[in-house]
């Protein structure tokens, strides 16, 4: 049989950030890909090494257009460990309230985004309905939607009200019983079951071995999750379960991500009871001694490492920023052979691919 | 558990470590050269590390390192110089297939030859450009960023 080759991106209305990959088909079956990065990449890593230990945070803010807050906590928590900076408890939980938030964002856009790849428009125009709650909230809190310009070193800029608390508490009792609905629809509709399930297989060993990390690896057995296996932040006060399923494939890693949503809007729930009073902030010391410091964390995506190098001058020697993407991209090759080319848009959204994380 | 047991096995390949020299780490590091990677790596595998979570490259004065993040409910670096004129390690892709991408950043960004993987096409750099190893700081760049754009 023939074969052909079809170009899929930079700029295709499949992804919603360049990427290329080709495709390589035999009839309607996919044969092989080959992937092309670089298309966003911005030389952040490169550019951090000229600017203070301060205008950075803006610019790691700006690594990722969905889990900006991550980022800068993550890039905080190291500069705050060279430093030997304890940070206030309110701070600390503002920052992982913010954390979860973005968590049930990035979680509900992705479910978006896969219903609308599949093709279901009305479970596209649903979760992002709910979302629409979410991102109220953190601009209630932050005074952004996405980036959120809230961290700094030594804790978060902007406190939490009582009546921002209220608020906080209404819309997450709202998105408690929306998410339910989303789950009501993954776990039974027909059309998305008949869309979703044995298709884009990642078998447990395939994750070990690709390093793949996250809700991608936890759907098919792994059980890492940073914020329990490594506790940062003040993660081990609080009670959440880590969602794994077995089936490995993209309807399990929908319904991981829709019980993780769950498990996140409980974590906010216990955040907002459990606020600590006092400061929000600790005083930055000017000079950060020579160190190196790695900071881990669990972004929507996975595991995010920020590695910080100080040669003690006004700017960080060295970031290097790690992101969940990267080796999630390697198994898409993989996953896509054998395929259909219709298949090949569910397991594309079902990656959860952030291509700006991956270029940085 | 299993990162100090691999880290008191792989002590007996480390170099001897200078404390003068190198700046702290908050994580364990076994310092190796690279012709002790992959055996580095077995002793890893052995002690059921599997995770790599990335590769960094980091200069110490004129010297540059490439640190290999391993993660087991706790972190472990393995730190190898980069010694000229050889500039080249081996590559890890046939024990860990997950460090494609990180070796070939590696490549692109420091000019490090990794020994073993093609790294002929670009992945994250433009196909036209010529600005060097942007992250290179021992050889002289020209990361003119627009020159290369407007060519």
């Amino acid at each position: 049989m023939s074969r052909l080759t079809i170009p899929i991106g930079p700029q295709h209305p499949l992804l919603k950030e360049p990427l290329s990959f080709n495709i390589t088909l035999e009839g309607e079956n996919v044969i092989d890909s080959v992937l092309r990065l670089g298309y966003v990449h911005r030389g952040i890593e490169k550019l951090a090494e000229s600017r203070s230990y301060i205008q950075n945070i803006t610019l790691f803010e700006r690594v990722c257009g969905i889990c900006s807050h991550i980022h800068t906590t993550t890039y905080c928590q190291a500069v705050e460990g060279l430093l030997g900076l304890e940070v206030p408890r309110r701070g600390v939980y503002i920052r992982m309230l913010l954390c979860e938030l973005e968590r049930i964002h990035s979680h509900l856009l992705w479910l978006g985004v896969l219903a609308k790849n599949i093709g279901l428009n009305t479970v596209f125009m649903y979760a992002w309905r709910d979302r629409e709650i979410v991102l109220d909230l953190m601009e209630e809190i932050s005074g952004g939607r996405v980036s959120h310009a809230i961290n700094t070193i030594g804790g978060v800029r902007k406190d939490l009200s009582q009546e921002q608390i209220q608020k906080l508490n209404n819309g997450l009792t709202d998105l408690f019983d929306r998410v339910k609905d989303l789950l009501r629809i993954v776990e039974n509709d027909r059309s998305f079951k008949a869309r979703t399930r044995g298709i884009g297989f990642l078998s447990e060993e395939e994750v070990q071995r690709f390093c793949v990390v996250g809700p991608v690896a936890r759907a098919s057995g792994g059980r890492v999750d940073l914020r329990k296996d490594t506790p940062y932040a003040h993660y081990d006060e609080l009670s959440f379960n880590v969602v794994t399923m077995n089936e490995g494939d993209v309807w399990a890693r929908a319904m991981v991500r829709i019980h993780e949503t769950s498990e996140a809007i409980r974590l906010c729930e216990q955040m907002v009871e459990k606020l600590p009073s006092g400061e929000i902030a600790a005083t930055m010391k000017r000079k950060v001694p020579a160190g190196e410091f790695i900071s881990r964390s669990e972004a929507p995506r996975g595991e995010v490492i920020y590695f910080v190098k100080s040669d003690g001058s006004q700017s960080p020697a060295r970031v290097k920023v790690r992101t969940p993407t990267l080796t999630a991209l390697i198994t898409l090759p993989k996953q896509l052979r054998g395929l259909q080319m219709a298949d090949v848009s569910a397991v594309v959204a079902g990656v959860d691919l952030c291509i700006a994380c991956a270029d940085r | 558990m299993t990162v100090t047991k691999a880290f008191t096995a792989m002590q007996k390949l480390s170099l001897t470590r200078n404390e003068e020299t190198y700046p702290p780490l908050n994580e364990k590091q076994v310092f190796l050269s690279a012709d002790q990677l992959l055996p580095a790596i077995e002793i890893l595998q052995k002690n059921n590390i599997f995770h790599l979570s990335t590769i960094t490259g980091v200069y110490q004065g004129q010297q540059l390192y490439l640190l290999y993040h391993f993660w087991q409910q706790e972190g472990i670096t393995l730190r190898i110089p980069i010694n000229q004129p050889a500039n080249e390690v081996p590559t890890l892709t046939h024990l860990i297939p997950g460090a494609l991408f990180y070796e070939r950043e590696i490549a692109e960004m420091f000019a490090v030859h990794i020994n073993g993987l093609d790294t002929s096409q670009k992945m994250f750099l433009p196909d036209n450009w010529e600005g060097g190893a942007p992250m290179r700081k021992d050889t002289p760049s020209t990361t003119d960023i627009e020159k290369s754009e407007h060519q």
